[in-house]
């Protein structure tokens, strides 16, 4: 493996910190800029809403930025078929509305639709509460073309729901946060809008307390499609999304209504606006939060939680965000950085989860790889990185085991 | 010692003298796999062995390399691409005396198993405390989940629950280095268990997986519906799912299939139907309910004929017999099948099957087809007699016709079979060179030496490394950029 000959500086990408942004307007376009660069040893930093840029361990200074924000086409909806084909900048939002009006939509959540591209979103595999019930973009992502810095545009899988033709690339580069290649255009399997939906929200005084609910919530005619514990105004919320139709779901209030006297329900669009300024509010606008994200086994969740607390207590912190999904086992755990109490709890709960770092001062960067231990089969993803991008141009430095 | 005679003895040494087979009479029937002989070419491994730890496969993956033989991954042998045939020699690894359930969470929903655990026996397994393992393949008595791990298997149920890739969270891989990694979906870093997923034995060979179990929903009910003719039945294909509605499985089958099926088994569907439906709805009780009002509607809207649904056991046993027993039914028909499987997109079924009626009369073959209609994975069944050579070359000829055609009209070569050594040639009718050239990456990166299961998946005379650097060339070429 290679050594890069650039360096890689201590400082997360802005935007304005990179020398220079292209803006191809086609996937060729994009394959002959990743070209160029490489055979010049330019780093790039591929961009789409520019929301997740601080996503990642530091990379180059010199880096210049690739924007496919030009490469906005719809290419394809059939909704007969279910499917869609879209190039990788255009808008969340702006796929949900052609998909909303025939009743359809994709399983993805992110902070600000109305930014945030579709190449970003596979890019960074960031994805919300409601993945518990509906999956992830991974599990509907059916086709991929992608740039190489050799020039190469290589597509792989196509426009059918079920294919096994030739290797996945599409997963590959599902979370590679572009460091293998540049996602130019993604086709999907969409799903169906549920006819109705509400959301339950229920106060529980103790995190042990919500042990028996969660419980009971997870026969599959009473699972909800997304649940999460958070902590409003130092008061832990229980709060479920059911889907379905009205039949079923009369089922699931009768159930619900056994489960507590006093709760909060909110339906349909309010339900909706519930989990998306949820969403919103885990934007990455904050540079002074450490936020990480604790994957933990989900029948241990609410003790790794209560682990987790016990930590800021010692340093005698409140995080100011805290939200449990119980569903996943994963934790999101957020605090105004101060250097003495960032370097306590990273360090204490890197011993009891998976951690990854997702947002944090340059500071916490230089000391902490932000993806946690390299994992057991970290040589065979140098050696992929070796393959697809020789010359190290893609994000140098800025994913897992600084690769 | 000669060198043949040492691999065996070495292999001997590795995994005991009673599990490793080199004599003609017992290579036999490593000889084949599910596959069809004419299709995929038929050849004799140097040796098979059945190994029964990671510890003792990394050892045989390390005498492989050093006598330079290839290492063909195998599980039950029931693939129908010829991925488990040792075209180019070399020492299968078979996997089916690895068939542990090593443990089930059912708090965190998930099981760690061995590659020869046989599909159904674990959803039989984790059945009896209201799980199951969602893929479903045709073959699920038989198959093992390594098997399906290589070739991302599918099954009816796909449609609603996805297909194998969709199911794996970890894997225990052999690498080409002899080295036992593992690797997962939870962790930082590339997803090599989706790389790992679907590629046929190419990569490494599997020793445990971590999967994803299913509860099971609290209602399914079946609905059986008959149409006078295909075009009918496709149309209540596409008004259900125009509906917002996706079945846990939705499948088709012909009039043929109906009449080889229904004297053999008694499904109960009516002979002089030009197809039938199969339409399985699950979810909460009051919802299946309705669904299935709904469902039943549209079909009488589309003229079916007949529609009838079941909610016990017992009657959706008997629905979803004759769908699982077709293939076995077709002895009835003809000594030979060859089982096709191509994907197209769900509204071209009707035009799909009017060609596909086409061919059958332009070559005059009997193609039976039985298939998954929500997915638009088709699966025609060319019926002949392997011992009438006229009769095997017209069928050869005519899956050349039906799988142009289905590329030609947006489908895929393959959605749930595999390319193996069946489809390779026609790889370059949906893939261009920069295509294979990211497929070769990944095959570079994980098996540099070509030692797993060569002769699959990329065409004839393909050489991963070398062509990747050549297409590098050629481009940096054309932008005039030249090394420095």
């Amino acid at each position: 493996v290679t050594s890069p000959s650039m360096t890689i500086s201590d400082r997360t990408p802005t935007v304005d910190r990179l020398s220079r942004i292209e803006s191809p307007e086609s996937a060729a376009g994009v394959a002959e800029a990743l070209a160029q660069c490489a055979a010049r040893d330019v780093p790039v930093v591929p961009i789409g809403g520019g929301g997740a840029l601080s996503l990642g361990n530091p990379t180059s200074d010199s880096a210049i930025g690739l924007s496919l924000l030009r490469l906005n086409r719809v290419l394809d909806y059939q909704p007969t078929d279910m499917t869609l084909s879209v190039e990788a900048g255009v808008r969340l939002a702006d796929i949900q509305r052609l998909l909303g009006e025939r009743g359809q939509m994709l399983p993805v959540e992110a902070p600000n639709p109305e930014q945030a591209t579709i190449g970003g979103l596979l890019a960074t595999a960031l994805a919300g509460p409601r993945r518990y019930g509906a999956g992830t973009l991974r599990d509907v992502i059916i086709g991929v073309t992608v740039a190489y810095p050799d020039g190469t545009l290589g597509k792989a899988g196509g426009l059918v729901v079920k294919n096994v033709s030739g290797f996945d690339l599409m997963r590959l580069h599902y979370g590679a946060l572009g460091s293998l290649g540049v996602i130019t255009s993604a086709n999907f399997k969409v799903q169906p809008i549920a006819r109705m939906e509400f959301t339950w929200q229920l106060p529980v005084a103790e995190l042990s307390q919500a042990d028996a609910i969660l419980a009971t919530l997870r026969p599959p005619s009473v699972r909800p499609v997304a649940l999460a514990v958070l902590r409003r105004s130092g008061r832990w919320v229980l709060a479920a999304r059911f889907e379905g139709r009205e039949s079923g779901l009369r089922a699931v209030r009768s159930h619900l209504a056994t489960l507590a006297d006093s709760t909060e329900v909110a339906e349909g669009e309010e339900s909706a606006q519930f989990w998306s300024a949820f969403m919103n509010a885990r934007a990455f606008d904050d540079r002074e939060e450490v936020r990480l994200r604790l994957g933990v086994k989900p029948s241990g969740i609410l003790a790794a939680t209560s682990d987790v607390m016990h930590q800021f207590g010692i340093v005698g912190v409140d995080p100011a965000r805290i939200e449990i999904e119980p569903g996943i086992g994963q934790i999101t755990v957020g605090w105004r950085h101060k250097a003495d109490v960032t370097e306590a709890i990273i360090s204490e709960v890197r011993r009891g989860a998976r951690v990854t770092i997702l947002t944090a001062p340059d500071a916490v960067k230089a000391q902490f790889d932000v993806w946690g231990d390299e994992p057991q089969s970290i040589d065979l993803m140098r050696r992929l990185k070796h393959e697809f991008d020789p010359g190290r141009i893609l994000n140098p430095g800025r994913f897992v085991g600084r690769i | 010692m000669s060198a043949p005679n040492r691999l065996i003895s070495d292999l001997q040494q590795v995994a005991g003298t009673e599990a490793v087979f080199h004599s003609s009479s017992d290579l036999l029937v490593y000889e084949y796999d599910g596959s069809v002989e004419g299709a995929v070419d038929l050849a004799r491994p140097l040796a098979a062995v059945l190994p029964t730890s990671p510890e003792q496969i990394a050892e045989i993956v390390r005498i492989a390399r050093r006598e330079q033989v290839p290492i063909i991954p195998r599980g039950a042998g029931t693939g129908l691409s010829g991925g488990a045939v040792a075209q180019a020699g070399g020492i299968i690894v078979a996997l089916t005396r690895m068939d542990q359930i090593i443990s089930v969470d059912y708090e965190n929903e998930t099981a760690l198993v061995e590659p020869g655990v046989i599909n159904l026996e674990l959803s039989d397994f984790t059945g009896q405390r209201g799980y199951f393992f969602a893929p479903d393949p045709s073959s699920q008595r038989a198959c093992t989940i390594g098997g399906n791990v290589a070739e991302n298997s599918g099954g009816p149920h796909c449609l609603k629950y996805g297909v194998t890739t969709n199911h794996v969270l970890g894997l225990e891989v052999v690498t080409a280095d002899g080295e036992i990694v593992w690797i997962s979906t939870e962790e930082s870093g590339y997803d090599l268990t989706a790389a790992i997923v679907g590629s046929e034995g190419m990569l490494g060979i599997v020793t445990k997986a971590l999967v994803r179990i299913t509860p099971a929903p609290e209602r399914i009910s079946v609905i059986l519906a008959a149409f006078p003719d295909i075009e009918t039945a496709s149309q209540a294909v596409t008004a259900v799912i125009g509906a917002g509605i996706v079945p846990a499985a939705l499948e088709m089958m012909d009039t043929l299939t109906i009449q080889a099926v229904e004297p053999a088994f008694h499904a109960g569907y009516p002979m002089d139907a030009g197809a039938v439906l199969l339409v399985e709805i699950d979810g909460r009780s009051d919802d299946v309910d309705e669904i299935c009002a709904e469902v039943e509607a549209i079909c009488r809207q589309a003229q079916a004929s007949q529609v009838r649904s079941a909610t016990s056991r017992e009657e959706r046993d008997l629905l979803w017999k004759g769908r699982k027993m077709a293939i076995a039914a077709m002895g009835r028909l003809a000594p030979n099948y060859y089982l096709h499987d191509t994907v197209v997109p769900r509204t071209k079924l009707p035009e799909t099957m009017r060609r596909v009626y086409q061919i059958a009369a332009d070559f005059d073959l009997p193609i039976a087809n039985m298939f998954h209609a929500g997915d638009g994975n088709l699966h025609p069944l060319m019926l002949f007699d392997r011992h009438d050579k006229s009769q095997v070359e017209r069928v050869l000829e005519a899956s050349k016709h039906l799988i142009t055609y289905c590329v030609e009209i947006g489908g895929a070569l393959t959605g749930e079979h595999g390319i193996g050594t069946e489809k390779r040639g026609y790889m370059r009718l949906v893939f261009n060179e920069q295509d294979l050239a990211a497929m070769a990456g990944i095959k570079q990166t994980f098996d540099p030496g070509a030692m797993f299961n060569p002769e699959k998946i990329f065409p004839s005379g393909y050489v991963c490394g070398e062509v990747r650097a050549l297409r590098a060339q050629a481009l940096a070429q054309k932008h005039g950029i030249y090394p420095m």
